[in-house]
Formats: structure tokens, sequence, C-alpha cells
């Protein structure tokens, strides 16, 4: 009798199961083209998802909705941050959906984890994130890499460093202890020397630390020029947070890749007042895409576009425009062609390293205003610098791109 | 393995040995068929999983079920059992023995060591240990990255394969296969872990989770048995560890989270720690409730939350005992106490 | 290096201090209710995110402090009601997983009132800057946070040692069973021990509002030094967590003048010694 009923139940949950979960299996040629959107709504970075998910939709309704006359098909989905997730979503929607394209991730560790599903897969990925590793000894014939590599992000911050402050010469780094923190710092040491700053000091800190004033402490005896900050995410927000209650305004914070404008509005205006920062985005850029782009975009969302949305934008922007350039929706002449071409991005001219595959593009630096000077409240800072250095082939990881 | 809500340990032996012979194959039978019909309902990618984290959920539950050891630390052999046998198979040693036992040598050392320390304490005393040496554990992973490749994982892990006498050697490069593989895994311990349960083994465990000074003024070695339970749990959670590595080619640094021990715990208490199949079916209704949920509303761990609180008010002894019986609450004889 | 130590050395009083004002908190629900208490993180993000709304009204800072204790005494009362009675005496592990749940439920709660992006605060004007103490530099709202959590923790120590509700709370904690036979509304007690321990959980998170922000998963980072606080303190000692919570945090703080990246795990590494040496904790007696 009960083990009927447990059959019962178990046939009853199967059926409901089926009920939800997805039947379609491989990509038809003439159904609609799937792009996935893989980001963190939940979790440290839940910030980023929905706006990542706004970026793309737009850049998909923009084009009409349509690419090389099939609909275009977003599958968004949450990876919670997390690496683990992030592989399962993936391969999920690879094998269940028929997703060939997708945008992933905004961290990292999840990105790196999925670009192992799509070179196995050979579904492209178009992803963003910090680290170096993705057009390093990391790098893959199906993904690309939107941010700008550390190196640049360095370059073009110390560059504006050294030309606004002539007489300044020390800098203390405060480095998070892994690899992207390890990477930032690894460039500081290169590009400080050209630049005749001199490194006095640097500490270490684990990632996800909350209790910043033991290193700073050492920061404010040591009287540095510069305090550097090879620290991204809530880290920096809680290290520039804790640096500005000791008061010291001597010293200038700067902050080659620590804060997109995204995250900028979790610092109090007083907090934020002054500092350095390289951006990958900002909507000040001007661009004719750009200027578009956070025209449609505020109109939409009532809010301008930062890093994640901008990202989602182009990226999906260039997939299309890459399709109808090979009018293919074939993953392969995708890559081809997105090697090959050269195009006008929200950040100005735009292309693909076809060694690494790194986006090759510029990079920003803002300097933040006071509370005084903003004249709405997401008017953060203003563009002082604008610089696309790339990272030094002898410097690149990245060995052979694999064919495809 | 008991479907009927009795306490694992004395009572279930009794029952499965003394019970009609054809409730235990019906059992047997209606597990297999649950195993072959999952991945005809959803991807199989999420199947495997299931079937993943049902061994590591199982493996759990000789502790917190039979045993009544609440460990807060299995992620820490998960983890390292993904690590070290997806260092040898991104190393290019691909013999599949020679891959799960060294992830079983290497896990089952290491939850020595944890159990040498935790196991004489009681109560949130072991859970905290265990909780301090995953952690601990989890740091050494993230900082050592020449081998565990720190906060990006351990990529570029390839599948094993099976060499058999006559048959040749099997590759596991298919999802399919590879399936049918974790899924035989699967089987295998579950027949395994009851085994165990059934054993005098686990009855003298079964006998200390109910009291401890009894079972040892009967004479009974307890903490050196309870440290060779830990030992199997941690090897068994080790292979599990192993399969996830091999599931996504990539050993990720979250795979040794104490999140990781968190939701295991989780899936066994949700699904019943009375029997093996309680945490199976507590692995698979988590991970299938994750995936439906997260698709809902971005906020869905609001509803993970409320799911998690309803099933411990109203169906305490987990949702397998929901299947088998009436839940407590309909039947009306409530007992409500404050200790 | 000798100023260096003695600065780490003030630094880490000073957010040992915090640490204490949170396990004390842990302690009072443990040794009253006897509940793993998993939601203190949660209840502690819940203190500084009352603790923002209340500033971004203009109100003081110091009726901020107020409302994380309260509205997290209250969130506390429902626990206690909603989560851990219905569960009953199952044992830690039924309560640990619904508190566990009501956790979630919580973080998920800040997300959906004040949204995805973390928020800062700046403490009041004569609180800014940072005060010379000839040897070091100290944050001057550091140095308040300090001497505000020590002044919490002797007036939670007055009320609990010098009134009645202090010694029903004692007899509560040393003989469970005697309380009911002496004709105290146990329920009740229970329930603003309850209260009380939250309500610290909630003034700690206000205080921390203005060091780390509000962030819906800053009560995580919280929690586990909470409980080993609570566990290096001794489970059945009422104050052995705030000499606890000073230890951590001068130990991490002394931890990066050698090795910085080794200050999270250190308190792990820590508590796993002294429960080597001393299984019960240091202050914890059998």
């Amino acid at each position: 009798m009960r083990m009927a009923s447990t059959r019962r139940s178990l046939l009853l949950s199967a059926a409901a199961l089926t009920a939800t979960s997805m039947l379609p299996a491989r990509a038809q040629k003439t159904g609609p083209v799937a792009i996935g959107v893989i980001t963190p709504t939940t979790g440290t970075f839940a910030y980023a998802g929905e706006l990542v998910a706004r970026g793309a939709a737009l850049a998909v309704e923009m084009h009409g909705g349509k690419i090389l006359g099939r609909d275009i098909r977003l599958l968004t989905r949450d990876d919670e941050g997390k690496p683990a997730s992030g592989v399962r979503r993936v391969q999920e929607a690879v094998s269940s959906e028929g997703m060939r394209f997708f945008l992933g991730a905004y961290s990292s560790a999840v990105g790196l984890a999925e670009s192992e599903i799509a070179q196995r897969e050979k579904v492209l990925q178009f992803a963003a994130g910090g680290s170096e590793d993705f057009t390093g000894s990391r790098c893959g014939r199906y993904t690309l890499q939107w941010s700008a590599h550390p190196y640049t992000a360095m370059r073009a911050t110390l560059d504006y460093a050294r030309k606004a402050f002539p007489q300044k010469k020390t800098i203390y780094t405060l480095t998070a202890d892994y690899v992207f923190g390890q990477a930032l710092l690894k460039y500081a040491k290169v590009v400080a020397a050209e630049l005749g700053f001199e490194l006095i000091g640097n500490d270490n800190h684990p990632f996800g630390e909350r209790q910043y004033t033991q290193y700073l402490t050492k920061v404010v005896a040591a009287k540095p020029d510069i305090l550097l900050l090879n620290t991204a995410g809530a880290d920096a927000v809680t290290a520039i947070r804790q640096f500005s209650s000791f008061g010291d305004d001597k010293t200038a914070v700067v902050g080659p890749w620590t804060l997109e404008v995204d995250q900028l509005a979790e610092l109090a205006p007083e907090m934020r007042t002054g500092l350095i920062l390289g951006q990958n985005y900002y909507p000040d850029i001007d661009t004719p895409a750009n200027k578009q782009f956070v025209a449609n975009y505020t109109k939409k969302f009532s809010a301008p576009p930062g890093y994640s949305a901008a990202y989602a934008y182009d990226a999906v922007r260039a997939i299309l425009l890459a399709m109808e350039a090979a009018n293919s929706t074939e993953v392969a002449d995708v890559i081809k062609s997105l090697e090959q071409m050269s195009w006008d991005g929200v950040l100005g001219k735009m292309s693909i390293d076809p060694k690494n595959h790194q986006l090759v593009r510029p990079y920003f630096v803002v300097r933040c205003k006071t509370a005084a000077d903003m004249r709405n409240p997401t008017d953060f800072a203003e563009i002082v610098a604008t610089e696309g250095k790339q990272q030094p082939a002898e410097l690149n990881e990245c060995k052979q791109m694999p064919a495809l | 393995m008991n479907a009927d809500g009795e306490p694992a340990g004395v009572s279930d032996a009794g029952v499965s040995k003394s019970g009609p012979h054809l409730v235990s194959i019906a059992k047997v039978a209606c597990v297999i068929a649950a195993v072959a019909v999952l991945p005809l309902m959803m991807p199989i990618n999420i199947a495997t999983e299931i079937m993943i984290f049902g061994i590591f959920a199982m493996a759990t539950n000789l502790l917190i079920g039979t045993a009544g050891l609440y460990s807060f630390g299995q992620a820490a052999f998960f983890g390292a059992g993904g690590y070290a046998a997806g260092f040898l198979l991104a190393h290019g040693w691909t013999s599949l023995p020679l891959v799960f036992g060294f992830a079983v040598v290497v896990t089952g050392l290491l939850a020595a060591a944890v159990g040498l320390v935790s196991i004489k304490r009681v109560g949130i005393y072991f859970m905290m240990l265990t909780f301090a040496c995953n952690q601990l554990i989890y740091y050494a992973a993230y900082s050592w990255r020449s081998v565990t490749g720190g906060e990006d994982g351990l990529a570029g892990v390839r599948r094993p394969v099976l060499e058999l006498p006559f048959v040749g050697a099997i590759p596991f490069d298919d999802n399919r296969v590879f399936y049918a593989f974790t899924a035989v895994l699967f089987l295998v311990a579950m027949a395994f872990l009851v085994r165990v349960v059934e054993s005098p083994f686990g009855l003298v465990l079964a006998a200390a989770r109910q009291n401890t000074r009894r079972a040892a003024s009967l004479g009974y070695p307890v903490a050196k048995l309870q440290l060779v339970a830990f030992i199997i749990a941690g090897a068994v959670s080790g292979i599990a560890g192993a399969l996830f590595g091999m599931l996504y080619r990539i050993v990720p640094i979250d795979s040794v989270h104490w999140f990781g021990s968190a939701y295991v715990v989780f899936m066994v208490v949700i699904g019943g720690t009375r029997s093996m199949i309680g945490p199976a079916l507590g692995a698979f209704v988590f991970i299938w409730l994750q995936g439906l949920l997260s698709l809902t509303w971005s906020r869905w761990p609001l509803l993970l939350g409320l799911f998690v609180v309803a099933t411990m008010i109203f169906q305490p002894d987990g949702l397998l005992a929901l299947l088998t019986k009436r839940p407590a609450w309909l039947s009306g004889r409530r007992e409500r106490s404050r200790s | 290096m000798l100023w260096l130590i003695s600065a780490q050395l003030v630094n880490g009083i000073a957010i040992g201090l915090v640490y204490a004002v949170m396990s004390f908190g842990l302690s009072i629900i443990k040794g009253l209710l006897n509940v793993p208490n998993f939601a203190h993180g949660a209840l502690y993000a819940l203190g500084a995110y009352i603790c923002y709304a209340v500033v971004s009204l203009q109100l003081p800072f110091a009726i901020g402090l107020a409302a994380a204790f309260l509205g997290a005494a209250v969130a506390g009362l429902l626990l206690d009601r909603f989560a851990i009675r219905p569960v009953g005496n199952g044992g830690y592990l039924p309560q640990l997983i619904v508190l566990f749940g009501a956790a979630l439920i919580i973080e998920q709660l800040l997300l959906i009132g004040w949204g995805t992006v973390g928020l800062s605060y700046s403490p009041p004007a004569m609180l800014r800057g940072a005060l010379n103490l000839g040897i070091t530099v100290v944050p001057r709202y550091i140095a308040f946070a300090s001497v505000f959590s020590a002044l919490v923790i002797v007036l939670v120590w007055l009320l609990i040692e010098r009134t009645k509700f202090g010694a029903y709370v004692r007899a509560g904690i040393e003989r469970p069973e005697t309380t009911q036979a002496l004709g105290i509304n146990v329920e009740l007690l229970l329930s603003s021990g309850m209260m009380l321990g939250a309500g610290l959980a909630g003034l700690a998170g206000g205080l921390a509002l203005p060091i780390v922000g509000a962030t819906s998963t800053m009560g995580g980072d919280m929690l586990g030094i909470a409980f080993v606080v609570l566990v290096i303190g001794g489970l059945g000692s009422l104050y052995g967590s705030i000499a606890a919570g000073i230890l951590v945090g001068v130990v991490q703080s002394l931890t990066t003048i050698v090795a910085p990246s080794a200050s999270t795990a250190i308190v792990y590494v820590l508590m796993i010694g002294v429960l080597l040496f001393r299984p019960q904790g240091l202050f914890g007696e059998r």
C-alpha cells in the first residue's frame, strides 16, 4: 500500500516536472536565435544582474528584435555570483534551450569557469570581468573579453596621475590577495617604474575583508603621496569609506580598476570627493553610439546606464553586427567575423585582437566631484583622461588560439 | 533503507530483515526507475548534479541521521575530493581507479584529521569545529593557487577513462554516458551506505546517537566508531566532489565553501534523515527548486527561505514522510514544548 | 615596530568591542533559549539598514542607533514566535535550519526595501577625522564606537546583575527547570531574552554602519566571527564572549603586521587551538 502511494507520488511529481522543465532540444535553423544573459541577480554582485539584462534587452530592441529574419530570444539566468551556479546554468541552457551565444559573467571567477563550457560546447561567450586570464593563460577561441585589460587600466590611470600631480612621488599600495589584485600590483610595478613613481609599501588584504583600519593605520603613518587601491568591488568601497574616516586629505586616493560607475552611489559624496578612478565605461563618453545608447536607455529606464548595462548593450550589439556581416548565425562564422570586424561601439572605434580575443578599446579616468559640483544625484565625476594602451605582447600569456 | 519514517539504525534493520522481502524489492525497483527516468525530465547536467549531490547528501546523512553528528563542514571533503581527482585529471592521469582511489585516500585522510580534532566535542562545539576546519580548508584552497587555481578554480579537468578487460576503454565524454556512470555510482553509494547503517557498526552509532553514555558503558569504543563514520562520510563526499569536477571539467572554489556544507545539511533534513532515500529526495527537491525559483523572481532566495521554514515547521520529519504518511499537522496530535 | 604593535593593539581592541556586543547578544540567546541564532548576522544587517533609514530622514544618529536596537529586537520577537517556537524541542538542527531560512528571507527583504546597491553613511561631523594618540592615530568614529560598545556592555551587565529581570534571566540560564516552579512567566522571559539578544545584534549593525556601510551580505561576514567568539568564550559563560571578542579583534589586528592575508583565517586557527586545550572554551565551566 505504502509503496504504491510512493510510486504514485513519484509519478505525479515526474509529471509536474515535465510540465515545468523544457523539452526542445538542439538549435534549429529557423527558430529564434537564443542569446543567454547569465549574470548575478543574487549574492555579492546582486546589483549587476538586472542592469546587464536591461542593456541586453535594449540592444535587441534597438535592433528591431530580429536578426537575419529570425527572432532574437534572450535567456536570462541567475549565476548567483558563484562559479558552480554559472556553469550549471550555462550547460543547462546549451543542452536544452539551444543557446549558442551568451554574455557571462560579471565576476571573472564565474566567467572563467563558464569559459570551460564555452570551449567544450563550442558556444560563443562574450565575457566581462577583471581577470587577465580571459585573454592570457586561459584564453580560448570561443571566449571574448569586453572589459579592458588590467594593464590598460593601470597604464591609463597612472599616466593621468603623473600628468595631474607632477610633484607627487611616493605610492603605497593596498592589494586584494587574489589573482586580480596581484595582477594589478604586477602592472603597477611595471608602470610606476616607467613613470618615476616610487612604491614605498604594499599591504595584501584577504578577499572579503571588512576591517581596513589596521592596514590604513600603516598607510597614514607612511605618509605616501598616493594610495593606490589594487582592490575592487565591496572591498574597495569599504576601504575607501574607512580611509575617509581618517580625514587624511594630503594623500590622493587612486583606483585603476576599483569602482565602476554602477557602484559609485555606494559611497557618500564626501567619501568620493577627489577620488581618481579608472572606468571601463562612463555615461559621459562622447561618441555617437554612446549618445544614442544613453538617450534610449535613460528614456526607457529613467536612469543613466552604467558599466553593466553598457557591457551587455555593446556586446549584444557587436554579436548582432557580426551575424549580419557574416550573414550567418553559426558560431564559427560569427567568431571569424568578430575577429576581423571593426565597429563604432559605445566606447569609440572598437575591434577584437584576434591573437587573444581582447577587445581593443579605450579606458577612461574620472575624478569624482564634490557634492556641491554635482548637477544631479548621478553626476558623480568628470572624465579627465581617455587612453587605450594595450598590454605589451611580450607580457601576454595566450599562447595560441586553437582552430574553431 | 526504509522509507516508512522509522528511525534509522536499530529498528530500521529489524524491519527490513523481518519485513516482507517484496517490499524491499519494490523499493529498489522504485529507486532504479526514478534514476532511469530522471534524465528524461530535465537537462542532463541537472540530473547528473542531482545524482552527485544525492551521493553527497547520503554520505552526510550517515553523520546526521545515523550517528547524530551535526557536521557543518562537509563541503571541505566534497571540494577536496574534487581538487584531488581534478588535479590528476588536469595533469594527464585519466585512469578511473587511480583517480577515484586518490580522491578517496585524500579525503579520507583529511576527514581523519578533522575528525580527530572535533569528534569528542558535542553539540555546537562539534558544529563549530567542523565549520572552522571547513573555513581553514577553504582558505588553504584559496591560497594554494598552483594546485587549486585559487578563486578562478581548477580548470582543464578531463573525464576519466574506464579500462575494462575484453570490453576496452570506455570514455565518458558523452554527457549521457557520464550520467549513467554517475547514476551507477549513486546506486552503489546508496547500497553501501544502507549496508553500513544496518551493520552492527551502524547500530552502535545509532545507539550512541540516542544515548552516548549508555553505548559507551556497554563497552563500545564510541569515539573510535564515530571517527570511522566521519572518515567514511568524508571519503564518499570526496567521490561526489570528484564527479562534480568531471561534470563541468572545472573544480570551482565554491565547491569547498561552507555554503555547500549548509546546503547539504538542508538537503538531508528537508528530505528526511531516517533513511537514505530522504537525503536523495532532498538533493532532488533542492536543486530542482533552485532552478525553478530562480526563473520566477530575482529575489528568489526569499521563496527558498520560506520553503525551508515551512518545511521545518509543518514537516519536521522531512518531505519523504509527506510521501509515505499523513503529516503530523493533519492528524491533529501535535506536541509542542520548549526546551 | 613598537608603535606599529601598539597601534594595532588599539585598533584591535576597538574592533573587538564591536564583536563583543554582537557575540554578547548571541550568548544571551544561546544561554536563555538554548538556540544557536543563525539569523544573528541578518539581524546585524537589519540594524544597519534601519539606522540608515532613520538618519536619511535627517534624524540624529543616536535615534538611528536606538531604532536599530528596537527594530532588531522586534524582529527577534517575530523570529521567536514564528520560527523558533513552531519547531519546538526538535533540537539544534531544525532550529538552525529554520533560522537559516529566516536569515535568507530577512536579507532578501532588505534588498527589496533598499535596493541591491550598498549604502554609506558618514558619521556626524563631531565624529569625523582622526584622534592623535601620540603612538598612533585612530579615527574618531572608531574610538567612539569602542567606548560606546563598552558602555552598552556595562549597561547590559548591570541589567543582568542588578535588576529583578536580570535575576530571572540568570535563573533561567542556570536552572531552567526550577525557573518555572518559581512562578516566573517563562514564555515572557524567553521572549525578552531573544529581544535583548537580537537588539544587541541590531545595535552592533547600526554602530558598524559608518564603518562598513549597509549591504545585504554583511551579516554573513559577521556571523562566522560572532560564533567563533561565542565558542572561544565558552557556551556556558555569559560574559566569556566579551573577553573573547576583544581577544579575537586584537589577534586579527596583530596578524596584519606579519601576515595580512591570513588575518581572516587566523580566527579559526585560534578557535581550534583554544578548543583543543580547553574544550569548554576559555571561560566555560565543566
